[in-house]
């Protein structure tokens, strides 16, 4: 690891890591809340429809109606479409920013004219994507806590299982984030790259909708990415989602390797 | 390449210098073959081997939002190297503000910026593509000045060029590339003793030669007055001009560019005067 390229990787990324942090942060607040708020009319009115009951399902992966709690409600906000939005968005920017975005800005060849191999440029930028993942998921769970201290609740939210969800969630981001980087790896422009991810994600988003409505797309769920996180039977079973961790985690030590296999062996063409 | 040699590397556009280039610094892989530099294998010592390179690609692109003086920093911490008076140094030289940010600076500052930090660590090996884009005539002069100063510390410059004069005027070897092959590298003085010659003669009334010697071509002729090229060495004109009867004589420089341009054209400077 090169300790100037991760401090330099680091000053890139904070600025959309601070927006995108304080938009969670605002967001979780929010939920908490609403929910604080209007969670009767919520539970009558809004889950009182099958579309919305089964959009939420589709979310938080259970049905959220059968059992409403100050906690299990506030799990809308830990697989809202926006926090997925804020995420992937700073996901995309920043791992597809050195690799696929040197090259196509042509900086590329100065940063690989360093005595420096591949892989170390390689650890080194991936470890501050990767890891910017934490205090993404530290704000959420902030955000929850603050919103909790902020509005009451008719019971105290249960934090301890909110962070096993934070921890699944990190686990997304990290299988995520090591994609984009496989998929920056093998392109020479940003633009390809963050298409090609975009596009699995809403395919994957897109399998779990349909699953919702059809049993076929039910059965191969397990193929959306998106299957592997789901906050609220977590929250129920009260218990680690090891099995979702584990596919997860492997999804990212496999593409984390293979682009560090791609990158090390890659031409580097002038921009 | 011997160390210590200022090497220009020409060819026409698409003969393959940049490509080599890249090679050599490890950023391609050759698709045939090996390349090594200081003992070392381009693509697998890559690492090794470019702590003791200086690089300037063909097209510089910098960080626009850094200032000069941190994207030299960057680099230099980057490198594990101190560089710091070297950095002075070469601002001061080649008159660059490091203060201002990188966005704001032209092409030729962003050039001067480029060849910074590729010299700021006193590199064994310089590997120079196209450094004079972009630079006045003034900063040429000043560039060449400092390739010649590393040229005299025992450490090598390899640079390509379009340039056929600045490659003549500075480089002690050169080697020429076309359609991706080495068609020739040799020292300067050697492609010079190959190079043409313009010659005017007129002739006495009574000195009118029948035979030309070996290396003679007419390219006109009219009454005692005969214009042509040489190609060879310069005491053998001189020799049979001695014994022929001749009025006036001018003989000028050998011109490099002409066998340069032969070579881009057809390969072989045989037919140098076929070209001109």
């Amino acid at each position: 690891m090169n300790v100037a390229i991760v401090r330099k990787t680091i000053s890139d990324a904070l600025p959309l890591l601070l927006i995108m942090c304080l938009a969670i942060f605002a967001l979780e607040l929010l939920i908490v809340g609403a929910m604080s708020q209007f969670a009767e009319e919520f539970s009558d009115i809004i889950l009182a429809k099958p579309l919305f009951q089964r959009f939420a399902r589709l979310l938080v992966g259970a049905d959220l109606s059968a059992d409403l709690s100050p906690t299990t409600l506030v799990t809308i906000g830990y697989a809202h479409p926006l926090l997925y939005a804020f995420t992937w968005t700073f996901l995309l920017a920043t791992c597809t920013r050195v690799l696929a975005g040197e090259i196509e800005r042509g900086t590329a060849d100065l940063l690989l004219g360093l005595p420096l191999s591949r892989a170390t440029i390689y650890v080194s930028i991936s470890v501050v994507c990767l890891l910017a993942g934490l205090p993404i998921g530290t704000t959420v769970l902030f955000g929850t806590w603050v919103g909790e201290t902020a509005f009451s609740m008719w019971e105290p939210l249960d934090l301890a299982g909110l962070a096993v969800v934070t921890v699944n969630m990190f686990a997304l981001y990290l299988a995520i984030g090591s994609g984009t980087l496989f998929a920056a790896s093998l392109a020479s422009r940003r633009g390809p790259a963050i298409a090609a991810v975009l596009a699995i994600l809403l395919g994957s988003f897109l399998l779990s909708f349909l699953g919702q409505f059809w049993a076929f797309f039910e059965r191969i769920n397990f193929l959306s990415i998106l299957h592997y996180y789901q906050p609220l039977p977590i929250i129920r079973a009260e218990a680690w989602p090891w099995g979702h961790l584990v596919v997860l985690l492997s999804i990212a030590a496999a593409f984390w390797l293979l682009g560090l296999w791609r990158f090390t062996r890659r031409d580097i063409p002038a921009a | 390449m011997p160390a210590g040699s200022l090497y220009g590397f020409l060819g026409p556009n698409g003969a393959g210098k940049t490509t080599t280039l890249r090679i050599l610094m490890g950023l391609l892989r050759a698709s045939g073959g090996s390349a090594t530099v200081l003992d070392q294998d381009c693509w697998r010592d890559g690492a090794r081997l470019r702590r003791d390179v200086g690089y300037l690609p063909g097209d510089i692109r910098l960080y626009g939002n850094m200032t000069g003086r941190s994207t030299l920093a960057f680099f230099d911490s980057a490198r594990g190297t101190q560089s710091r008076d070297q950095i002075n140094r070469l601002a001061k030289v080649l008159d660059l503000d490091l203060a201002k940010r990188v966005r704001d600076y032209s092409r030729g500052m962003k050039q001067k910026l480029g060849l910074i930090q590729a010299l700021m660590h006193r590199p064994e090996l310089l590997i120079l593509d196209e450094p004079t884009t972009g630079l006045d005539p003034l900063m040429q002069t000043t560039l060449h000045e400092e390739l010649r100063h590393a040229a005299d510390e025992g450490r090598t410059v390899l640079f390509s060029s379009h340039s056929l004069g600045e490659v003549e005027q500075l480089c002690n070897m050169v080697g020429i590339l076309r359609e991706g092959l080495l068609i020739e590298q040799a020292k300067i003085e050697t492609l010079r003793a190959r190079a043409i010659r313009r010659v005017e003669i007129v002739f006495t009334e009574s000195g009118k030669a029948h035979t030309l010697p070996k290396g003679l071509h007419v390219l006109q002729e009219h009454d005692r007055r005969l214009e042509g090229s040489w190609v060879g060495p310069v005491q053998d004109l001189l020799k049979w001009l001695v014994e022929t009867s001749v009025r006036e004589v001018m003989i000028t420089p050998p011109d490099l560019e002409d066998l340069f341009l032969a070579y881009y054209a057809n390969g072989t400077p045989g037919t140098a005067e076929e070209s001109s």
